[in-house]
């Protein structure tokens, strides 16, 4: 009786680590898939994941040493595989950076425009990054080319092509809290 | 707009604009303008009188404004109080609710973001000779080659030829498995076209960034007082001006032949 009675009790214990243990291999099976997930790239990572192009950066820094503005480099980073590229323009204070040179917003979006039709670029994305007097990356903006070249061609009003901006002002931000927290009493 | 909501984006733009040595009043309204603008089609500000005229209308910040500086604790946020949000705001971008139908330029945009911080730590760690910020560079962007490239220049630079020729050999493996990835993701073979016009394209761009990094060293060698041996660098910049000649000329033997489109035909 004794004897039934423990084999009973020891196949109920076998059965319940067997159903945690299910449990646990299906929470770590659980676990492995969201990591992939999360740290898997994301479409635009993989996607401008190679190196820039160095003949094409050079062509768009010329285009704004010849509007006459200093301190601007250019990163174009081919797109692997289908798509346009993505053309990155830093403007760097601490290379010398100063003001558009004269040529207004407007001026140097026309001759970018320009540049990226007369090269025969394929561009999908522009992204400006504004580096202050340390060097420190202050903010980024981003649109797509198609943006830029319906409010270059007059087609949508400035207002409307702003709202195609991606705006990230993370390192404008964390000054404006240093400042603060300087200026605390 | 009321004063709060005003000193917010103005004073975000004013700053960026304020930072930009020897900016006029011009320019600065211009980047407040286009600031205004951005917040205006983002939803972030809008007429106080939904019927009046957008563009010369009195505004007031919407709830969204609000939601984008507060996140979850906008319930609490004041006006008074706004500025002490934007410590909430650092690392994170424009919250995907309020900018439907774009997400690629987002994801673009922190992409781009990656590319500009990894460079920057590539190019300090060049500059500098120092193979642990470049290799920083390569953690950040780890299919990137020219930082391979530009961390073998170093090495070689520092009289490490070992390294050097380690550093390459990642960069040669990066642009094989790149170019792979990227006749396989547009259904290209050996012997297209396309797949030999990709394959010059993906060695021309490896032999560009390996010249450039070499010439890089080689000027700073030569313009150190006293001048240094450069004849390794100036050994590996005549190779590597070879295989760009070869890549040209479809020399046998370069990268690439193996895609020719005769070869392919065969």
């Amino acid at each position: 009786m004794n004897g039934q009675t423990g084999a009973k009790s020891r196949a109920g214990c076998l059965r319940i680590l067997g159903v945690f243990g299910c449990l646990g291999i299906l929470a770590a099976a659980c676990i492995v898939v969201a990591a992939i997930l999360l740290l898997r790239p994301s479409e635009m990572e993989t996607r401008f994941s190679g190196a820039q192009d160095l003949a094409a950066s050079r062509d768009f820094e010329q285009l704004f040493i010849d509007l006459g503005i200093e301190g601007v480099e250019s990163i174009v980073v081919p797109s692997r595989g289908a798509g346009g590229d993505v053309l990155i323009i830093k403007m760097d204070e601490s290379k010398g950076f100063a003001n558009l040179g004269g040529q207004g917003f407007d001026g140097v979006l026309n001759a970018l425009a320009g540049r990226i039709e007369q090269g025969g670029y394929d561009i999908d994305y522009i992204s400006l990054a504004y580096h202050g007097p340390d060097g420190a990356l202050l903010f980024t903006m981003t649109t797509d080319q198609e943006a830029v070249a319906a409010y270059t061609a007059g087609e949508v009003s400035r207002r409307a092509f702003m709202g195609d901006v991606v705006l990230d002002p993370e390192g404008l931000l964390e000054m404006i809290e240093d400042l603060d927290q300087e200026l605390q009493p | 707009m009321n004063p709060g909501s005003r000193r917010l984006l103005s004073g975000l733009l004013l700053l960026c604009t304020l930072l930009l040595a020897g900016c006029d009043e011009a320019e600065a309204d211009l980047f407040i303008d286009l600031g205004l603008d951005w917040a205006r089609e983002k939803g972030l500000i809008r007429c106080q009188d939904p019927d009046a005229d957008p563009d010369g209308c009195a505004e007031e910040p919407t709830p969204a404004l609000y939601q984008w500086i507060a996140g979850e604790g906008a319930d609490q946020f004041t006006e008074g109080t706004l500025l002490e949000g934007f410590g909430d705001l650092a690392g994170e971008l424009i919250k995907p609710d309020l900018d439907e139908g774009a997400e690629d330029v987002l994801d673009t945009a922190k992409t781009a973001k990656d590319i500009v911080e990894a460079d920057a730590l590539a190019e300090e760690g060049f500059a500098e000779g120092d193979p642990e910020k470049i290799k920083e560079a390569i953690a950040m962007r780890e299919n990137d080659w020219s930082y391979d490239e530009l961390l073998g220049a170093v090495y070689l630079a520092g009289g490490d030829a070992t390294a050097a020729s380690d550093a390459q050999n990642q960069a040669e493996d990066k642009i094989a498995d790149y170019l792979a990835a990227t006749l396989a993701s547009e259904g290209l073979q050996q012997g297209d076209e396309k797949a030999y016009a990709a394959c010059r394209a993906a060695y021309f761009n490896l032999y560009d960034h390996r010249e450039a990094a070499l010439l890089a060293q080689i000027d700073a060698k030569l313009d150190a007082d006293p001048p240094q041996d450069a004849g390794p660098l100036i050994g590996q910049l005549d190779l590597v001006r070879k295989e760009i000649s070869d890549l040209e000329n479809n020399v046998p033997g370069n990268p690439c032949q193996g895609y020719t489109p005769a070869a392919g035909e065969n």
